[in-house]
């Protein structure tokens, strides 16, 4: 850059006289402005002080040829040996959950609960009992993971001797849940149909019963919603007669079909009204001829508290509660597993990398001055969850081309600085630092004038109206012209600072507001639910109703946190405090 | 297997991850994925040309502003994916298309339904569907459950499919709305918005090859000599240099406004090159200096705000003189203390005493006209109306007709009428929004303009309403 700088001086002097300040054209000069650090000069100029050497770069010529010429290339990744892409392939499975289910590791802190769910299931599918289980954890806490990696298994065995029905409370309704059983049922006993074909012309009754079954199979999700209802229970209960029939020939083990339902945000259908679809599955349970297992999984603690006596006194009153990691060395094996493909994995044909990998993955989180072992440790003192590191670490893995790079990027960690610091770029002070100078002293003057009003309330006039006295008490201060103003063509520069007009400053405001800086003060923020939102869209609220300059906002950071970003160079930082 | 990164100039790390974050392999691709920044800053350029470098990817986008409603946008995701894997699998077109309607897709669960049924058509096939929602927060009536269901859509789908899986791509421009699903864990990139230098960059990659050919032809034009093909890029580029100093306090760190900006002037910064100066920078930049003093960018029609205000005077807002009067009346009503309406307002001497005789104000630390307007009751306005409205007496003053002649103005029907008419306007409002009894003592009022507009409307009166702040504040 600074070889260009040099090269192109004589180009970018042509326009030099133009717009830059006259101190820009001699480059040494520049300098002694910079070392010396005047505080007048930077405090009234510093942004376009700290430019004048980019910008001097982006005059040249050739440099604008070169970004020009630059824009349309493509960046790929190197091809690297086969055995490495085909370990990096494994370990991002691995680390996405996708690795086939028999491969798959299941963190150890969760081997408890992975028995206990695996017990249950086994125990509605293979021994046909009927359960319910409610499984309590916060989010990403692999409730539906392990349950879901169980079906799977047990799926590759018995794969004709259940079916699994999932409904989840954010989607469904509890109309739409019913719906949403009997087309589920519909497409499962159909599949179960078309695996088993011409087994059902074995006696005349029971044909009878077949037909009754495939009418209904093909139409259950037909009628209205209490049809709808009474035929799926009445079709569970027919299953067990059908699966009966059908299976004569075969083993008497495998006669009836389990129907196991998972419900995710079960919280959600145990609602304030009546909770019917809950109470008669939970009856199910109890009753129905047909094995039944439900799983709720849920965020609420509190999940008993509200399902309704009769529904509750239905329920086994079994519930899981997620397993979470209590200490760092804990949490260090559970990362250990995250990073490391699972032992015995058949797919890994080539295991020189995985062993590799494994000692020295090891290695790292052993050693506590490793920026590895300092991240996991970051990691559980804030976060302490298993998927932010995961999210993290991806980027990671991926852009490795070789092993040996990406042992080298285990070492470094830059990826997940970067990974971490490019998501603190959304945060309050970040935003803050990237307004335009004007943007920043309108916000100044909004927090001044909120310290100074009673109920910290403001409104654009009496922004404004700081801002302007703000201006004026700075423009006093600045002597009009000075001789070291004085450029060589006797152009006299203005020092004073720009005034902008209140129709101008409106833009900002509004720039303000959509940068989340300002808040209506009637402003409800996001609604809770759809129902929220079209009563909202039905009355007009006063606030609307008022002119732009007199609407009353609330600050959404104070003086003081300003104080604390704006950075002392700048020409506001005396404006933030009163 | 790996994807091409396309270079995009301050989004290098950007793109880079997204392609750690979304792959060929299904299996490699995250379910969901956030792309967070503010408006402006290369959310959309970004994945738009991450999709163009990776054509083999398939991508659905989704733009939620133009669906007001949840429905209606979910609706558009049945019939964008349906028209995709129309045009993907062309031979199987038709039973993609019957019976399945998107407009039937009515709620969530109606979608899961459609897209089951696409699925189980093409159940041999296998694929991977990004869905791009190109500003989620933007939608008209977003609330937040709205994307749990989505968070989950995908959870419901990929039980039943293990060939078609849906990635979920938000581009989201408030953070707000981001940290209020932190507990997903999304893998999130942000794209912070661009700084001063960056805009600068990004406005001569993007405008420099246009703005050059303008020059040409218009350097042909002037029949100049042509200049050193450094001179002339030194032209162009000064001007976009010009431009992002003189307005990036204005616009902010918002290319697409800057950008405007140079579309609105080049033309008049064309117009002043000439024979004369085109060799002198420093020339032109003092001719066209009026360009780079003010924004311009008004949507009403040309002129300074002064020359504005005089061709508006005769019609403002096409009142009748007594709504005006109403208007003004109201005005005092909110911004004057009952307590000073008989020194101001009453013509007789004999009950000011004390004081209030003096009609002086105590000087207010914030002048009133910037805070809300006060409410008052329909009484007060009446009286002040009836105060300040000037009555036309058809006999000359001082003859003993006009003594006869002399009233007030009385509060007939067209003032209540003309009332009505503020009201309906949004011009005066009332506390309560529905059904009002305007003639109710208990409904209070207020006006509801502010001081530049009752200015405006009194100077079209030639009522002076400055006169009566004088001395609460300075203006």
């Amino acid at each position: 850059m600074t070889q260009e700088e040099d090269q192109n001086q004589s180009s970018s002097e042509i326009i030099n006289g133009v717009n830059k300040r006259p101190l820009v054209e001699d480059s040494k000069a520049n300098k002694a402005i910079d070392d010396s650090n005047d505080d007048l000069l930077v405090e009234f100029d510093s942004p376009s002080m700290k430019r004048l050497k980019k910008e001097e770069t982006i005059y040249s010529t050739t440099y604008v040829k070169n970004l020009l010429n630059n824009t349309n290339e493509l960046l790929s990744k190197k091809p690297s040996d086969e055995a490495f892409s085909q370990f990096q392939e494994i370990l991002l499975s691995h680390l996405n959950f996708t690795l086939p289910s028999k491969d798959t590791r299941i963190y150890s802190y969760l081997k408890d609960t992975h028995n206990e769910i695996s017990r249950i299931l086994k125990q509605s599918i293979i021994q046909k009992e009927s359960h319910s289980v409610i499984t309590v954890g916060p989010r990403n806490s692999f409730k539906s993971f392990l349950i879901n990696h169980e079906l799977n298994l047990l799926s590759e065995e018995y794969q004709n001797q259940f079916i699994t029905i999932k409904l989840n409370g954010f989607i469904h309704s509890e109309n739409a849940a019913i719906n949403g059983i009997a087309t589920q049922l519909e497409a499962q006993l159909q599949r179960l149909h078309g695996s088993t074909p011409n087994e059902k012309d074995e006696t005349e009754g029971e044909n009878f019963v077949d037909d009754e079954e495939q009418e209904e199979s093909t139409n259950i999700s037909s009628g209205s919603l209490t049809e709808v209802f009474e035929k799926i229970l009445r079709l569970l209960d027919s299953a067990s007669r059908e699966k009966v029939s059908t299976s004569e020939d075969d083993a008497s083990e495998t006669t009836k079909i389990t129907v196991v339902f998972v419900f995710d945000e079960i919280d959600t259908f145990a609602g304030p009204v009546r909770q019917t679809l809950l109470y008669n599955l939970f009856d199910m349970v109890e009753h129905a001829r047909v094995p039944v297992c439900i799983f709720g999984n849920t965020t609420k603690l509190n999940i008993l508290e509200l399902l309704e006596k009769r529904v509750k006194s239905r329920f086994s009153q079994r519930i899981i509660y997620m397993p979470q990691i209590n200490d760092l060395d804990k949490f260090k094996m559970a990362i250990h597993e995250q990073l490391t493909i699972p032992e015995n994995l058949d797919l890994n044909k080539d295991t020189k990398y995985a062993e590799q990998w494994e000692s020295f993955v090891k290695s790292l989180l052993e050693d506590e001055e490793s920026k590895l072992f300092q991240s996991v440790k970051t990691n559980y003192e804030t976060f302490k969850s298993l998927t932010t590191f995961r999210n993290g670490m991806i980027p990671l893995i991926s852009t490795a081309s070789s092993f040996e790079e990406l042992k080298e990027m285990l070492v470094v960690m830059n990826n997940l600085t970067n990974y971490n610091t490019n998501q603190l770029q959304a945060s309050f002070s970040a935003r803050v630092k990237s307004l335009s100078n004007l943007e920043l002293a309108i916000l100044i003057c909004a927090a001044r004038t909120a310290l100074k009003s009673k109920d910290e309330a403001i409104n654009f006039n009496l922004a404004y109206v700081e801002y302007k006295s703000m201006v004026k008490a700075m423009n006093s201060l600045i002597p009009s012209s000075t001789a070291a103003a004085l450029n060589g063509n006797g152009n006299v520069l203005e020092h004073s600072m720009k005034l902008w007009s209140k129709k101008d400053v409106k833009n900002v405001w509004e720039t303000l507001q959509a940068l989340d800086f300002l808040t209506d003060r009637s402003a409800v923020g996001l609604r809770e639910s759809a129902i929220a939102v079209f009563y909202a869209s039905n009355y007009v609220l006063q606030g609307t109703n008022m002119p732009f300059d007199l609407r009353i906002y609330h600050n959404q950071v104070t003086l003081q946190e300003l104080r604390r970003i704006v950075p002392t160079s700048s020409i506001y930082y005396s404006w933030t405090q009163l | 297997m790996t994807l091409d990164i396309p270079n995009i100039k301050f989004r290098e790390y950007q793109a880079q991850t997204l392609s750690s974050f979304i792959s060929q392999n299904h299996n490699h691709s995250v379910p969901h994925l956030f792309l967070q920044g503010y408006e402006s800053t290369g959310k959309t350029y970004t994945i738009t040309k991450f999709f163009a470098c990776n054509p083999q990817l398939t991508s659905v986008t989704l733009r939620p502003e133009e669906s007001v409603t949840w429905k209606l946008l979910i609706q558009s995701m049945a019939r964008s994916i349906q028209y995709k894997l129309c045009d993907l699998y062309p031979t199987r077109r038709v039973q993609l298309r019957t019976n399945l309607d998107p407009l039937s897709v009515e709620e969530p669960f109606h979608l899961i339904n459609f897209l089951t049924k696409m699925f189980t058509i093409l159940s041999n096939e296998s694929r991977q569907i990004f869905i791009i929602f190109d500003g989620l927060d933007t939608l008209q009536d977003i609330d937040a459950t709205l994307l749990l269901k989505f968070l989950k859509l995908n959870e419901l789908l990929s039980h039943q499919f293990d060939n078609f899986k849906l990635k979920m791509i938000y581009l989201i421009r408030d953070a707000n709305f981001i940290a209020r699903y932190s507990t997903f864990n999304v893998p999130t990139i942000v794209f912070p918005r661009y700084n001063y230098d960056q805009i600068l960059e990004l406005l001569i990659i993007m405008r420099f090859g246009d703005l050059y050919e303008d020059l040409l032809t218009h350097l042909d034009k002037i029949e100049t000599k042509h200049l050193k093909e450094d001179d002339n890029y030194s032209i162009v580029i000064n001007f976009i240099t010009l431009i992002v100093q003189a307005f990036q306090m204005y616009t902010g760190n918002n290319i697409n406004d800057l950008n405007d900006l140079l579309d609105l002037k080049w033309d008049t910064y064309l117009s002043n090159i000439d024979e004369t100066n085109y060799t002198n920078p420093i020339s032109i930049y003092k001719k066209s200096i009026h360009i780079f003093n003010a924004t311009n960018d008004t949507l009403t029609a040309d002129g300074g705000d002064d020359e504005q205000e005089e061709s508006n005077n005769g019609q403002t807002y096409e009142l009748s003189n007594i709504a005006k009067y109403l208007l003004i009346a109201a005005y005092f009503c909110s911004y004057i203390e009952t307590k000073y309406d008989t020194s101001i307002f009453s013509r007789k001497a004999n009950i000011k005493s004390g004081r209030s005789s003096y009609g002086r104000r105590k000087k207010m630390e914030t002048n009133p006209r910037h805070l809300q307007p006060s409410i008052f009751q329909l009484e007060r306005l009446l009286a002040i109306f009836q105060a300040i409205y000037p009555m036309e007496s058809a006999t000359s003053s001082g003859s003993l007709q006009s003594l006869l002649d002399e009233r007030l103005m009385k509060a007939n029907v067209e003032v209540f009428q003309n009332l009505a008419e503020l009201h309906s306007l949004k011009l005066i409002s009332t506390t309560i929004v529905r059904s009002i009894d305007f003639l109710s003592y208990k409904t209070k009022w207020k006006v509801n303009v502010p001081w530049e507009i009752i200015h405006e409307i009194a100077s079209s009166v030639d009522f002076d309403i400055a006169q009566y702040f004088s001395g609460v504040s300075d203006f």
